[in-house]
This record gives C-alpha cells, structure tokens and sequence, in this order.
C-alpha cells in the first residue's frame, strides 16, 4: 500500500476494495476532522505530538497515519522515516528495545529535498494486543527519542493501554461513521465499480457492518459479481442479515407462547444456520422495540445479553447461551 | 524418580553417619599423627560391622568406655589413692577385678578371632595395606588397647600408665598376656569434682555395669561368629552361581562386593545376575534372545539353531534382516515402563549375561547429535576383533525420553544406515513414557517391550529377604503395604525399606505401618504423611483437642492454613482431595464443595497463564472452605489418587494415536483432529471390519472379494493397517494406529465387529503390497512438481528476458546512468522468488548480457 | 474405492459433479474466485461442507494441480527458543495448515509461517493467478493474538496472498478479523438436502435401503452430511445381505457412553453415583473427546429428561459451567462440578411437593 497508484495499474484486479478504496491522502479521509486538521498543521511544519489514535474499527485509523507519513515523506526516504510495528510482527519487550531502539537511533538518512521534516515516526499498530510489559518498557523508549522519534499508537480499546503511554500522547478517537457518510462512501464505489445498487440496499448492507466502514466495503465487493450479474433473487438472497431478521422475527412471534421443548427445538434450528454473537444483540433490539422487553425486566435482560455476548466472545458456543437467553427471557415475561 | 533416589540417599547418609559413629567428633579431635591408628580402629570397627549392626557395636563402645582406660602420668598421690580404696572396699574390688579379668579375657579372645575374620574380609576386598601389616601384627586386647589408649590419651585422661591423681576413681587392670598394669579412670571428667566417698561408690557400681555390658559382648560377638558363618556361605553361594553364569568380569564382581555399610541397599540388594531379576522371565527371555541373535553379527557365531528354538510367538516378532551380515530386524530395543522397576538393571544384567561390555549414556551426560555420534562411533559401528579380555560394547541410552528431538532423528537415522554405516552392536534404549512424541519415530524402527510394573507380591517377597539378611524384624503384609505405598516402584520400595530400618533402630520399634507413613511423608518432606493431611481436611476428628472434644472453627481454620502453606501449591495434594471428597453427603453440599474445585481451578489458571505467583496465597480459603463445607465425624477412607495418573497417561497416548493418523493417512492429510475423533474414526473401526470369513482370498465370491478389496483401500488411505503384537504370549494382529482402543468404551451394549486375526493377517499383508505400490507410483509423480523445478524454470525464464528484480521494483534514474540506482522496496507485493544469484547472473539480470 | 464420504465428496462448485446443497452460494463462490478474490471466512457447523467448498473453491482457481498435496512438517522456533512443528498440506499454488495444533504457539506460527507465506508470492508463473492461498482450519481455536498477529498481515500482502479461514462459530473471531474477510456461511444442509444426497449414493452404489432406515439415518445426522454417509457405508459393511427394515442406526461410541452417562446422572443423585459419572468423565477425557463437546451432548441428553419448570435453571447453570470450563484448566472439575449442580436442583425439584 506503501506504494498504491504503481499496485493499482501493475494488478488491479487482485487488489481487493478495501485495499483500492483506502484513502491516500488526508483529505480522502472521511468524517475525521480534527484529526486531520492537526495532521495537516503538522504538514506544514508545526511541530508534532506522540499520537495515540483510538476507535472502532474500520475508522480509517491505520489509513490515516499511513497517509500522513506518505504525505510527510518523499518514497525514497520512506524507509528510514517510517518504521510500522503491527501485531504481525514479534513485539516482546525485546523488540521494543531493540527493533525500536536501533531504528530510532539510526541516523536520519540524506534527503534530497530540504523541506522535509527531520523526524522519524514509528507507526505502533494494535497497541492494545502488546503486553503490558513491553508497554511499560515502550515509556521510557517514548521519551528517550522524542527528540528525533515521534510515535504513533494505533488502538481500538485505549482502555487496555497503561496509562502512562497514554498520558505521552495526544489521543485522538475516530468517531464511528454515521450513516450517510458511509452511504456516500459506498455509492462512490458503487459508481467507480459500476455496481448499480440503491440507497436502502446500501443501507441495509451498513447495517449489517454496524458502522465499520471496511467491513462494508468488503460486503459491497463480495456482493458486485451477483449485482454486475443483476438477476434479483440472487441479489434478494444474498443481502446478508435476511435469514436472520425472519429468523428474529420468528422468535419474538413464538417466545410469548412456546414451551420449552419448543424454545429447544428453535435454538437448534437457529443454531444450524449459524449466526454469530451478533444475534442476540439483535434479539434483545427487535424485542425491545416491540416492547416485549420494557421497563420493569429490561435490566435482567440486558445484563443477561451482556453476560451470554461475553461468554460466548469467550469462546463458549452459542447454543447454549441462546438457550438460556431465550429460556430466562421466557420466564421473565410470563 | 531420580530426585527421590537422591533425596533419600543423602537423608539416609547423615543417619547412618550419626548412627554407626556415635563419636565421630572424637576422631575429629585427633591430632594427624594419631590418624593411622584411628584407621585401624576404623578398619578394625567396619570389620566387625560388615557382620555387625550399629546397635551391637554400640554396646562394644560402651564396654570400651567403661573399661580400656588407663592413664600415664605418675604422682605420690596415687599410692594413696590406692590405699584408700583398697582400705574402704577390698574385698568387692576383688571379685570385680577377677570378673573383669575373666571378661577380658574372653573379650580378647572373641575380639581377636573377629579381627580375623575381618583380617579375611579385608583382603578380599582388596583394601589398604596399611591395613594388612596391621593384621599381620598379632592382634591381642593389649594393641587393641594401646590404640584406644593412643586416641583416648589426648582428649580425656582415662587410660594411665599409673593410678590417676585427681581423686577421681579408678580401676586397676592387669593384662594378661603382657603383663602390663593399667589403670583406668571410672568416671567422666565431668565428675571430677564430685567428693571422693561418693566417688568410690559409684566406682564399685560402675564396676557392675561394666560387669553386666560384659555378658552382653561374649553374647554379642558369638553372635557375630554365627553371623560371619552364614554371610560367607552365602557369598560362596553367589559367587557359585556367578561362575556357572560366568557373566561378570573380576571388576564388576569387586565392585558389587564391596559395598560399605553405609551404601544404599538399592545398590547392595541389586539384582546380581540373570535369576534375580523381578520382570517377568518370559520378558527376560525375549530381550536375551534378541541380544543373543546378534551374535552373528558381533561374535561371528551362527544363531541359527537359537532361531529354530524360538516358538512361533516370538519368531514374529524376533527374526533376522536379510544383510550380507545378518542382524536382527529391529537394530534397537526400547524398554519402557514405570519409574524403578529395573530397566536400567535388566539392560545391563541381560547385557551382560550375553557377554557385552556396557556403555551408559543417561540424561547426565549431553546428548547433542554430536555426543551421540561420538558414543555411537566409540561403541556401536566398531566391528573390530574381539580379544579375550576387551567384550564389545552393547549401548543403553538411559532415559531416552528426555533426549532432543533432532537426536532421536538422528538415532534413527544411524539405525537405518546401512553397508559401511550400518551400527554392528545392540543399541538398548530406556523410557518411562513410551509414548512421548520425541520417541514417535523410533517406536517404528526399534523394538518396543513394555515392562508392566513389578508384581506386588514379588516385590514383597524380594523386601522379604532383605530384610532377613538386614535382620529385621517385619511381617510379610506389612511388607505389601509398603510396596503398594511405593505404588510397586521397587528403587522406591528398597530405599523407604532402608530408611525404615534406620528409623526403626534409631528408636527400638518395630517396622510398622504407622513407622513407614511416617517415614514416607519425612522424605516427602512434610512433618505428618500426606494422608494425615488429606483426613484433616476431610474429617473432623481429626481436629480433637485434649479432651476429644473438636476444636473451634477458629482452630481448624489456622490448622489448615498450615497444612495449606506446606502443600498449598502441590497437584498431587489437591487431586488428592478431589479423588476421596465425596463422601455420603447431600448432594447440595456436594455441589459447593465441587464449585469450590472450580475456584481453585481458576487460581491455577491465572498462576500458569498469567505468571502471577501472588494469588497462590489466597489458595488455602479453598481448603479451609472445603473443610468447612464437607467435613464431618465420619471416618473418610483415603485412597492414593491414581487414577489421575492413570489417565494422564492414557490421554498422552490416545493424542499420539490421533496424530499419528494425522500423520500417516493420505485422506486424513490435515484433517482436523476433532472431526477425525468424533465422525470419521468410529465409523472406520466399524466400516473396516466387515464379516469377512478368514479363508483363501481366491476362494471369495465376486461380493465378498468387492468388500475385502474396499476394506483394504480404505484402510490404506486412512494409513491404518494391522501389526502382529504379543498379548499375554499370544500372537493378535491389532490396528495400527491403535483407533480401536480410541474409539472403543466399555460398554455393555452392542456386540462389536471384530476380524478373526487370520483375516486381519490377510488385509495386513495386501495393505503393505498396496503401500508398496502407491509409494512407487505417486513418487516420481510427485518429484515432477516439485517447487524446485519451478524455480529452476523461473529463473532460466528471468534471467532470459531481463527481468525486473523481483526483491523489489528497481527504477533507473533518467539520465539512465546505470551506476545509480534507486531500489524502493515495496511491502506487500514483492514478488519475490526465494533463489541464490551470482554477482554475475545479477548483472545480466540487471543489465542484460553486456 | 475410497471411503463414500471421500468418493462422493464434489470436485467442482457447479457442474456435474458440482455440490448438491447451496447451490446459488456456490455461484457466488464462483464469482468471487473470478473476479479479485477477496479474503474469506467459511463458517457452519461440521460436516456441512466448508472444507469440501473450499477444496472446489481452490480447484476452481488452481485446476486439477492443487490436489497435488505433499505433506510437510515445517519447524520453527517460539520466542522462548523452543523447537515445535507444524504439520502442513501444501501443493504448489496453496499451503493449508491448522494452527490451532500448537497450542499457545499459534501466535508464531501466524507470525513466522504464515506472514512468510504471504511474503514470498505466487511462484508459479504461467498459472494466471498472481496470488496464493492460505488455509487456516479451525480458525476459531485460534488464541486472540494470533488472530490479531492476521490482522495487517491479510491487509499488507492482499495481493500475494489470500488467506481462507474455516471455522465453526464466527463469534470466536475477533471483530477486525471479520471485517477484513468476506464471510461465507455454510449452514447444515436441511433434511431434505441430506436425503437428497444419501439417494444419489445409494443409488450410485446400488446399495438398497429401506426408505424409512433411510429417514433414521438423516434424523440422526442432525444435519451433518459427514456422518450421515458414514452411517450409511457402515451399515452396508456390516449387514452384506441387505438391510433390514429394524436395523440399528450405528451411532458413534463416545455418544452412546454419554448418553448411557447421562441415563445414570438421573437415575439416582448421590455422591457414589457421582463417583461413578466421575469415572465414566475421566473415560471420555482420556479419549481426547473435547470437554465442551461432552459438555453439550450431556445437557442435549439430560435437558430433555427433565421437568420443564427447572429447565431454565438447569441451562443458565450449564452456560455458567460451560464459561468456566472453557476459561478453566482441569476440565474434570468443571464437569463434575455441573453434574453435582444439576443432580441438586433435579433432586430439590423433585422433593419438591407438587
């Protein structure tokens, strides 16, 4: 990605949307303004902070510092600027002394144009997955270098960072896209891919990606052959979350007057056309909005979500918590 | 098992050490030029020992104390001394000093026979001989004397030339033989203040004690006599039998025989030769037979006529390869099998009865590839002429499962070789677990015999004679219990055996269950026996105060946070507990002592995976919470938690059976291992054993041969087959991998499918041939398309039509100069090929062929 | 003349012998793989065909040559400086491996292996595909770091290499991973499905069923097309002259003990009865069955035995049990502890007075 537009007209077609779509520059970031009002100050030349962007994902914040150092630098010198440290690489305690070390104490590196910023700028990718130990370790790397070092920390939970790396930074959190934003998104690439597709179908798609652009775009391109194909059953069919709306709306129906060995028999066909942790959530929405949830349970239920999403993020399987989330909620509304 | 061994060894040193040399600090204040005579004593002392017993020779001293003492320095005072003594009470002093003398006499001469017989002894055990002359030089009371004078002379004044100076009392003594006068102090110095009448009284009744200790020491050493008699026969008896084996050589006869009394009896009761050893004969038999058949080989005897003895059992398993020099088809024995039941020692003996000279390489030394090639090139490929006294080498590798994988390789490797390579010598290798994945491929060239652990009664009756040559008393059950305690580990069993003994002389008791938990928990390390533990906290009775009645709550809370601290941490404890806490209770209260595993469970989980030690501390509210919730007055039966351990090593072995189908099958290649446990191998087992009758494959109808035809197939994709095993000496053809005993439960339900061995035999036999011809005919198929190939193509086309270099896009600059060029790598789609280029082939990449 | 669940294994995504079930998903399958294939993440439950549509996935990119496997044990070293090995399939225009093998070490496999994969490119040259494939079973084993170590290495090398994750659940895959990969859902095949398919290879094998043995067999399935077809060779193993109308289905041992587990658990509720279960537990473990797997049939075969009003009860207690279980280390104690839990409350509601 380093280098897109070379990628772009060597291999288009292997490249996927996500890849093709992501931003280049600054300005092609959507929705994050004063992100990149400051990256873009420090473009100019005003100096630059610790940065620690955090955000769910799928907010353009990997792209987004990517940019920004592509924008910074000149490729040539790219490599000795830019050092990129993601969970993909070995990151113990070791490497962050080391790799980051050395790297940072490396010299600057001839540059051709002087206007070029004479920093250098480690890009810490997921720093939520590090250890803590090698978080701690990276406090006193921060300060060390930051005279000719400025870092970037890239987190989806700042949560799991210790403090103390926090409070070197300015943080900066990505606001999850609102809807029309995405929709316009998408229907550029909609345009660009020549995909004819229309607004509440992109909806429907960003509803289903829960507001994490990448993952729309990664639906949208795996529904173009079928929409480029534009036979409507296919195109039906394949708008995902259909199965599990009527699947949804099948419980709320039955779950005021099932018995058990009903509610068992649902969970294993709900079970067979396997849903993810997503579906409980749903669950509780739709119920929620046909007021079968309401005032007075509507704690035990929530907290009874909660739970179940977290066992099964746990890795506990499905089954099971359905059951329990359906057999309570039974109990609860008789 | 080795820490134990140790453990135990060093424990029962440092008893022995106080036991057998209760004045041991005395020899330490000798000054240098006394040492030979103390050596002597010493000598003299083991002598007596190699018969006697601590507590016998105890007595030996006391008589010494009391009587050896005589003192030097002359002083006026003494005639007066004698007067006194002489005036108050002469005539007692008489007879005491007529019975003295008859006791010294007979002292002397029970002494000095001992002395000879020691004088034997040491000869033959080859020992200083500073100590010979010793014994050349007539040995009388007076020496013995003189030596205890010589020791004694410099710490105490008790043994004088002339009667003693500082009113202390003192015996006078005239020895026989020489007619020398010696006097000897009663008292100990710390009596010396002690008024003179006093003093002379108490002469007269120490005089007594010394009379009586007296009786004792005739008896004593007729004993020893006796004793000595019996011991010899006994080793002519061994040595007897050695030579009609003729297995050891002079050196390794010397060094069993001479073990100090203060050796372990582990070393000292081990199994001499062939007939001692526990295992089972038929075991024994076989790994003989292997050794023997590679005499061919090694001896350039022919085996031939051994080949014929074999029954047809054995010859299935035993039988020759086909070499220009023939060996046996397995080059390597594995021995496996619990902890202590004398593999190592079956390895040797065998070894050596067929007439190898044994090289050991255990965990201790380095096993590097490197040091195994020195080992194997020192003992095994050399093929060199025997002399008479040089036997060739057979090599054990001791605990080889604890080898690096790459050394195994290549162990294997060397195995295999053949011609010039070929390994001309038995390799023997030992494991507890048969089953580690290391040893995977080993198991398939080597010879697995699994040694099932020593049977109880055996054992106990091998305990048994021990404890006859040690002369202790201890009944046979009790014996039992021991070894069930030792779980039937016999290095275990031999050593809580001895420590017992110590334990038992050290306080005169007899050896007793309660004497041998205590002993077993002493080595464990904890205070009271681990079952004691258990109980507490699963009883309440335990928990009495001195009135019987039960402590408070408070009480027991603190006493098992103690117990808690000791074995807190400890697996074995815990699963202890898991193993006997369901007692007959309501199962509500079962069901909160369960959750409160769970608790425990997770405290574990955040010690291991998050290497927190902290929350260990918070591990005895488990306990006490336990206790709280399930203890009662009832008496809990403690049971040892095996079964545990038992599954352990099930679990261990099924996971290789999985992988090993993983590996093996064409089909399975990377099947995910749950779908292969839970849908595809327990239909196999049924799918591939179809009622086929065992008879001649030509004599099947089409149907029939359609169904023997799929079996075979399938089994062959799978990459199972059948291998002739011996089961409780009988030949069965079992599955390989051994999917059968995965898939199989006990249950009682439904009658299984099952291959009569002949038919199985047949599909074995047609699996291989298939095997033969897949391998042929996939192989050069396969080479073909090799990735090498590929890149060998690849790189003609490159290097033809210049390519970019594909480590990165390279781009000239405009001026075209070729000298600077800028690279840029590009993350992510390097199209890199993997290959060695020349500086050369670079440039004519880079450049074209200019 | 290999096992029927590998004879009849489709080749192809469409065609003659194209899959029998979710056919349109097929298509579209078909069309990914023509146009820029993106990443992709297979889920269902077993034995609803992920692995079989991702070897026509792969055959439908590669041809015939992809199912030239070689077995190959790869090693490497953990950070701790520990020597492990992977076992990998691989032919020259894929590699398929299953991380989850290695246990905690997943982490470097993903780390080493997989991004050396992706690295070094396609070398297959005349092929017209520029990238490779990476297959990663049971990617819902997968610990968090591993997963998170896929995360820039499916974005960096998209273009050499696609990556193709099969798993179970989807909820055991982290967010970021989901939503850089195209998710394709294989549901069980319906009944209908199954039968369909049992008919064809009967009828291929000009075997005779009776057709209501026929219905047993896809009831017991529970839509698991694996070993339905199992079931069915098994059953012309054993039985050479035809089968009977009154044969038993032959189910899997692990699962009859189970089930004959459970028939004890509510039998009787006490501690030596507990005992006993704990034994028949520890059988089933040292048999390498799965605890959760355990876990689930024994409340699939107790939750129907038991009265209705304590249902509930019984299952929030086994999702309790289950986490622990499943966050836990010895799983005996989780078992046995759900089973004295549930001996409780079936034993209090049935002291209960009505």
């Amino acid at each position: 990605m380093e280098e897109p537009m070379e990628v772009d007209n060597k291999r288009p077609k292997v490249l996927t949307w996500t890849e093709k779509y992501r931003p280049k520059t600054l300005d092609d970031i959507a929705y994050q303004d004063e992100v990149v009002t400051m990256l873009k100050g420090a473009l100019q030349g005003r100096d630059l902070p610790h940065l620690l962007f955090y955000g769910p994902p799928g907010t353009g914040k990997t792209s987004a510092a990517l940019a920004f150092c592509r924008q910074l630098f000149p490729k040539n010198i790219f490599h000795d600027r830019v050092l990129d440290l993601n969970a993909s690489d070995e990151r113990g305690i070791a490497v962050v002394r080391q790799k980051i070390q050395s790297f940072s104490k490396s010299s600057l590196g001839h540059s051709h144009r002087e206007d070029v910023l004479k920093l250098k700028i480690i890009i810490l990718d997921e720093v939520d997955a590090m250890t803590r130990e090698a978080q701690a370790a990276m406090r006193r790397v921060i300060e060390d270098f930051s005279k000719t070092t400025r870092f970037i920390l890239i987190c989806n939970y700042v949560s799991r960072l210790i403090p103390p790396v926090v409070s070197r930074c300015a943080k900066f959190r990505f606001k999850s896209l609102p809807a029309e934003i995405q929709v316009q998104r998408l229907r550029t690439i909609c345009d660009a891919e020549g995909t004819p597709m229309s607004d509440d179908e992109l909806k429907q798609v960003m509803e289903y990606s829960e507001g994490d652009l990448r993952r729309a775009v990664c639906t949208l391109q795996s529904l173009a052959p079928i929409l480029k194909s534009g036979d409507d059953n296919a195109r039906n069919c394949y708008l995902r979350g259909s199965s599990d709306s009527l699947l949804i709306s099948n419980v709320c129906k039955s779950i005021l007057t099932a018995d058990v060995p009903q509610i068992i028999a649902l969970t294993k066909d709900i079970t067979k056309s396997c849903t993810g942790v997503a579906f409980i959530r749903r669950c509780f929405q739709q119920l929620m909005d046909e007021d079968v949830i309401n005032d007075e349970n509507i704690g035990v239920m929530g907290k009874l979500v909660a739970t179940c999403e977290k066992r099964i993020l746990d890795g506990c399987d499905l089954e099971n918590n359905l059951l329990d989330f359906l057999l309570t909620l039974r109990e609860t509304i008789q | 098992m080795d820490d134990d061994y140790n453990v135990l060894h060093s424990g029962f040193a440092d008893d022995d050490g106080q036991l057998e040399y209760p004045d041991d600090e005395d020899q330490l204040a000798v000054v240098p030029n006394g040492d030979s005579e103390n050596q002597r004593i010493n000598e003299v002392r083991n002598a007596l020992e190699e018969v006697g017993y601590g507590k016998r020779k105890r007595r030996l001293n006391e008589v010494e104390d009391v009587f050896d003492q005589y003192g030097r320095r002359s002083h006026p005072m003494d005639w007066h001394m004698r007067m006194e003594t002489v005036s108050s009470e002469v005539l007692q002093k008489s007879q005491v000093n007529a019975v003295k003398r008859r006791a010294l006499e007979s002292l002397e001469q029970k002494i000095n026979e001992a002395a000879a017989q020691a004088e034997r002894k040491m000869n033959e055990n080859h020992h200083s001989n500073a100590f010979d002359d010793f014994q050349s030089g007539e040995q009388t009371i007076s020496s013995l004397c003189e030596l205890e004078m010589e020791r004694r002379y410099r710490r105490r004044q008790e043994i004088m030339r002339n009667p003693v100076t500082d009113g202390s009392p003192w015996i006078g003594i005239s020895d026989v033989v020489n007619g020398q006068r010696f006097y000897i102090r009663t008292f100990r110095d710390d009596r010396l203040s002690v008024p003179l009448v006093e003093s002379i009284t108490q002469q007269a009744t120490r005089s007594r004690v010394g009379f009586r200790a007296f009786q004792s020491i005739c008896q004593e050493s007729e004993r020893l006599s006796k004793l000595k008699e019996e011991s010899r026969v006994k080793e002519q008896e061994a040595e007897f039998s050695r030579m009609l084996k003729e297995t050891e050589t002079p050196s390794e006869y010397e060094n069993n025989k001479s073990h100090p009394e203060s050796s372990l009896w582990v070393n000292k009761y081990e199994a001499k030769n062939f007939s001692d050893l526990l295992s089972d004969s038929t075991v024994n038999r076989n790994i003989l037979t292997w050794l023997k058949m590679w005499d061919e080989c090694v001896f350039h005897q022919k085996v031939d006529d051994l080949l014929a003895s074999l029954g047809e059992k054995e010859r299935e398993v035993l039988h020759m390869d086909n070499g220009k020099i023939r060996r046996p088809s397995s080059k390597m024995l594995l021995l496996s099998g619990p902890a202590g039941l004398g593999k190592s020692t079956l390895a040797r003996i065998v070894a050596r009865q067929a007439g190898y000279s044994t090289i050991d390489v255990n965990a201790s030394d380095a096993r590097t590839v490197a040091d195994l090639n020195k080992v194997l090139e020192g003992a095994v490929k050399t093929s060199r002429t025997l002399d008479a006294d040089q036997r060739p080498a057979c090599l054990i590798l001791d605990e080889i499962d604890g080898t690096p994988i790459d050394t195994i390789r290549h162990l294997v490797r060397c195995i295999q070789a053949t011609g010039k390579k070929a390994i001309r010598r038995p390799i023997i290798g030992i494991c507890n677990n048969l089953y580690t994945p290391a040893l995977r491929d080993l198991r398939g060239v080597a010879w697995c015999v699994q040694l099932v652990a020593t049977k109880q009664d055996v054992l106990a009756k091998r305990l048994e004679e021990i404890c006859d040559r040690e002369r202790l008393r201890c009944d046979l059950s009790t014996l039992r219990k021991l070894c069930e305690l030792c779980a039937n580990d016999m290095r275990h069993s031999i050593n809580t055996l001895q420590w017992v003994a110590v334990a038992a002389r050290k306080s005169n008791r007899a050896i007793g269950m309660k004497l041998i938990h205590e002993v077993i928990e002493k080595e464990k390390g904890g205070s009271a026996s681990i079952f004691e533990h258990w109980s507490s906290i699963l009883e309440l009775s335990k928990h009495t105060d001195a009135k019987g009645g039960i402590k408070s709550v408070r009480e027991r809370i603190f006493d098992i946070e103690r117990i808690s601290a000791d074995h807190g941490g400890e697996e074995r404890f815990v699963s202890g507990l898991h193993a006997n806490y369901l007692v007959t209770l309501p199962i509500g209260v079962i069901r909160k002592a369960s959750t409160w595993f769970l608790f425990y469970d997770d405290i574990q989980k955040i010690v291991h995976s998050l290497q927190n030690w902290s929350v260990l501390k918070y591990v005895f509210s488990f306990f006490v919470s336990l206790h709280l919730n399930i203890a009662t007055h009832a008496r809990v039966p403690i049971a040892y938690p095996q079964l545990e351990q038992n599954i352990f090593q099930k679990t261990k072995e099924s996971e290789e059976t999985i992988s090993a189908v993983r590996s093996c099958g064409q089909s399975t290649r990377g099947a995910p291992k749950k779908e292969l446990l839970l849908d595809i191998l327990p239909f196999i087992v049924n799918i591939v054993q179809p009622p086929i009758k065992p008879m001649n494959e030509s004599l099947y109808n089409q149907r029939e041969l359609a169904t023997f035809n799929q079996t075979v197939s399938i089994m062959c994709d799978y990459g199972l087959t059948y291998t002739a095993t011996m089961v409780k000496d009988q030949v069965n053809w079992l599955f390989t991998p051994s999917i059968d005993i995965l898939t199989m439960f006990p249950l009682d339900g439904p009658k299984r499918p099952y291959l009569a061995n002949a038919t199985r035999q047949m599909i074995a036999h047609k699996i291989t041939l298939m095997r033969v011809r897949l391998t042929e005919s996939t192989s050069n198929t396969e080479r073909i398309s090799t990735n090498a190939d590929k890149i060998k193509a690849i790189v003609e086309s490159e290097s033809k039509k210049k390519k970019r270099l594909s480590a990165g896009a390279m781009k000239r600059l405009h001026n075209g100069r070729l000298t600077d060029i800028v690279f840029n790598h590009q993350d992510g789609d390097s199209s890199a090929v993997k290959k060695k280029v020349t500086m050369q082939q670079l440039n004519s990449i880079l450049f074209g062929d200019s | 003349m290999a096992l029927w669940v590998d004879k009849y294994r489709p080749k192809d995504l469409l065609g003659k012998d194209g899959v029998d079930y979710h056919i349109e998903q097929a298509n579209h399958l078909k069309f990914l793989s023509a146009d820029c294939m993106p990443h992709l993440l297979f889920c269902g439950p077993s034995g609803a065909g992920k692995k079989t549509r991702i070897k026509c996935l792969l055959r439908e990119l590669y041809g015939v040559g992809v199912e030239k496997t070689q077995l190959i044990m790869k090693s490497f070293t953990s950070p701790s400086n520990k020597k492990l090995e992977i076992q990998t399939v691989s032919s020259n225009y894929h590699i398929e491996m299953t991380p989850s093998d290695v246990g905690i070490y997943d982490r470097v496999v993903v780390q080493d292996l997989v991004k050396e994969m992706a690295q070094t490119s396609q070398i297959e040259s005349t092929s017209q595909r520029s990238f490779k494939v990476v297959v990663l079973c049971e990617a819902d084993s997968l610990t968090r770091d591993a997963q998170h170590g896929l995360r820039r290495t499916m974005e960096k090398y998209a273009n050499n290499c696609k990556i193709v994750l099969s798993c179970e659940s989807l909820s055991r895959i982290i967010e970021p991973l989901q939503s850089r990969c195209i998710i394709i859902n294989v549901p069980a095949p319906t009944d209908e499905d199954v039968t369909k398919v049992l008919r064809k290879v009967i009828e291929r094998e000009s075997f005779l069923l009776p057709e209501n043995v026929l219905q047993k067999i896809v009831e017991k399935s529970e839509g698991n097309l694996r070993r339905a077809i199992l079931m069915t060779e098994a059953l012309r193993m054993e039985n050479e002259s035809g089968v009977a109308e009154s044969v038993v289905i032959p189910v899997p041992e692990w699962e009859i003990y189970i089930q004959e587990t459970a028939r004890l658990i509510l039998q009787k509720q006490s501690s030596d009865m507990l005992l006993k279960v704990r034994e028949r537990l520890y059988e089933l473990l040292s048999r390498c069955i799965p605890p959760t797997v355990i876990f689930k049939k024994l409340l699939e075969h107790l939750l129907p035995k038991c009265p209705p009003q304590i249902a509930r009860e019984v299952v929030s207690e086994a999702a309790k049990f289950e986490h622990r279980l499943v966050l836990g280390q010895k799983a005996i104690f989780h078992l046995e502890g759900f089973v004295a839990a549930f001996m409780d409350i079936y034993l209090t509601n049935a002291s209960k007075p009505k």
